[in-house]
């Protein structure tokens, strides 16, 4: 067991505004880590730290226990909570473009989940629908063998069938050597795939714990936990 | 991987340049028809056309360069650009040459299309006169054409890369900023080429005064002519360097992607 991402006392402020406020994080391989808070929690300035998109205003963050660089960046799959792909390339295109540059990418893996979803190879990314967009995204993403995988809202657009194809794509690409973190706000979707779950508010840890220890102590799911902690 | 990058940046500003081109190409051709015959609206017509095509590829070149920078770093496609296991240097290199390209490119098929409406039997005899006139002039003169030549196109292409990095430059300075960072990028441009002529002020104040202009006298013709060039060449690679070194800087350790 190794430590995938670690952060310590890390800050960001945008302006005047405290985004994240001194966050302390170990996450270990071999885990389904659920990254769970309110809109504007900071889940998402957290995961774009860890991928080099934003620069800490303080302290420290370490994935696989080195700095931000190539280096993390060969072992980090990434998945945006936006449209982030080159809107006039082919399906076929971005899956070429995948494996030309991550060394981990599995085509094979790649099109047997664009089979298994019935999504065309040979269409434009733009000629798309919003939520087939998305599986495309995530099933470049889910492709690679990396040791962590950060998917910021990976199931907010796709239909619940869909769904529940991608957690089990999750699942199984499950790898005792890897971790996952998943940043969402739909909880009960993806509650019973997770081993660990992280409340973030306004930019500070609330609760960081497993899931088994809030189920068998608390007497309720993560769902009903959360919504307890952030009501409003 | 910087090869890998350059790829999919001539894939995608190739699908602009080329359908451009061609049609500018094929104008040219339609032109040179025209005038055989001398159809006078329908002359008009196209050489109107083949005037504004000749324009947009000017017009598009820079802003393709400037827009593919931006865009593919600087807005979502930067998502996509700074999680690839790359250095941050490759990223703003393969923009640049892939620039340069079409800059050159251009600039090959916009003389060619001049050739083209041009085109007479013995143009080809035409450049040998021409070419023979202007050796005959540079040994009248003790001129060495094929250097001057040189640092001529080495200064052109130079000064066109430090253009460019220039406008990167302000672009990444811009990015630095919360809000307005296009009102910051232009203020950054105009900061930038204010320093550049207080350098070059400074630079001509440090030579008079060691009396620079002196020693020149003494110098032999052809050092001034050649060494004037050298100097600027030396002067350019400097400026763009540090032009380079800034964008990267700031895209490396100041990165804030919204």
């Amino acid at each position: 067991m190794s430590i995938l991402l670690e952060t310590k006392n890390l800050t960001k402020k945008f302006g005047k505004t405290l985004a994240l406020a001194g966050i302390d994080l170990q996450i270990e391989s071999g885990r389904i880590v659920g990254l769970l808070g309110p809109n504007g929690s900071g889940k998402t300035t957290l995961i774009k730290l860890a991928n080099g998109l934003l620069t800490p205003t303080n302290g420290e963050l370490l994935v696989a226990g080195k700095q931000i660089g190539v280096e993390t960046k060969k072992v980090v799959a990434y998945l945006p909570d936006k449209n982030y792909l080159n809107d006039w390339m082919r399906v076929a295109d971005l899956v070429q473009f995948f494996s030309d540059f991550y060394l981990d990418f599995q085509v094979a893996a790649a099109e047997e989940m664009l089979a298994n979803l019935q999504i065309d190879k040979t269409a434009r990314l733009k000629s798309l629908s919003k939520g087939t967009k998305e599986k495309v995204q995530l099933i470049l993403v889910m492709s690679r063998k990396a040791q962590l995988y950060l998917l910021d809202e990976p199931i907010a657009g796709v239909d619940p069938a869909a769904r529940d194809y991608i957690l089990n794509t999750i699942l199984t690409n499950y790898n005792p050597e890897a971790a996952v973190i998943i940043s969402t706000h739909l909880i009960a979707d993806i509650e019973q795939i997770l081993d660990e779950v992280i409340f973030i508010n306004k930019g500070k840890i609330t609760l960081h714990s497993m899931v088994d220890v809030i189920r068998a102590e608390k007497n309720m799911s993560v769902d009903a936990l959360f919504r307890e902690e952030f009501k409003c | 991987m910087l090869g890998k990058l350059m790829k999919y940046e001539l894939q995608a500003s190739a699908k602009t340049f080329l359908p451009l081109y061609g049609v500018l190409l094929l104008f040219a051709i339609v032109n040179r028809l025209l005038f055989n015959f001398s159809f006078g609206t329908l002359q008009g017509i196209a050489i109107t056309i083949y005037s504004g095509l000749m324009v947009a590829i000017a017009v598009l070149t820079i802003i393709v360069s400037i827009q593919r920078f931006y865009k593919t770093l600087l807005t979502e496609e930067g998502y996509l650009m700074f999680t690839l296991p790359v250095k941050t240097w490759q990223l703003v290199i393969s923009r640049l040459f892939t620039a340069m390209i079409w800059v050159i490119g251009s600039g090959i098929v916009s003389l060619g299309s001049i050739l083209i409406i041009n085109a007479r039997a013995d143009m080809y005899e035409s450049f040998i006169t021409v070419w023979r006139l202007v050796n005959e002039q540079a040994s009248i003169q003790g001129v060495n054409i094929y250097l001057l030549g040189a640092e001529g196109s080495a200064l052109l292409f130079l000064g066109m890369i430090s253009s460019i990095l220039l406008i990167y430059t302000a672009i990444a300075i811009g990015h630095l900023f919360q809000q307005r960072q296009v009102l910051a990028s232009f203020g950054a441009y105009m900061g930038i080429i204010i320093v550049m002529q207080t350098i070059a002020r400074l630079f001509v104040t440090i030579l008079k005064r060691f009396n620079i202009a002196e020693y020149i006298q003494n110098l032999d013709m052809n050092v001034v002519t050649y060494g004037t060039g050298f100097v600027f060449i030396i002067g350019i690679i400097i400026w763009g360097s540090c032009l380079f070194a800034l964008t990267t800087y700031i895209l490396n350790r100041r990165l804030n992607l919204n």
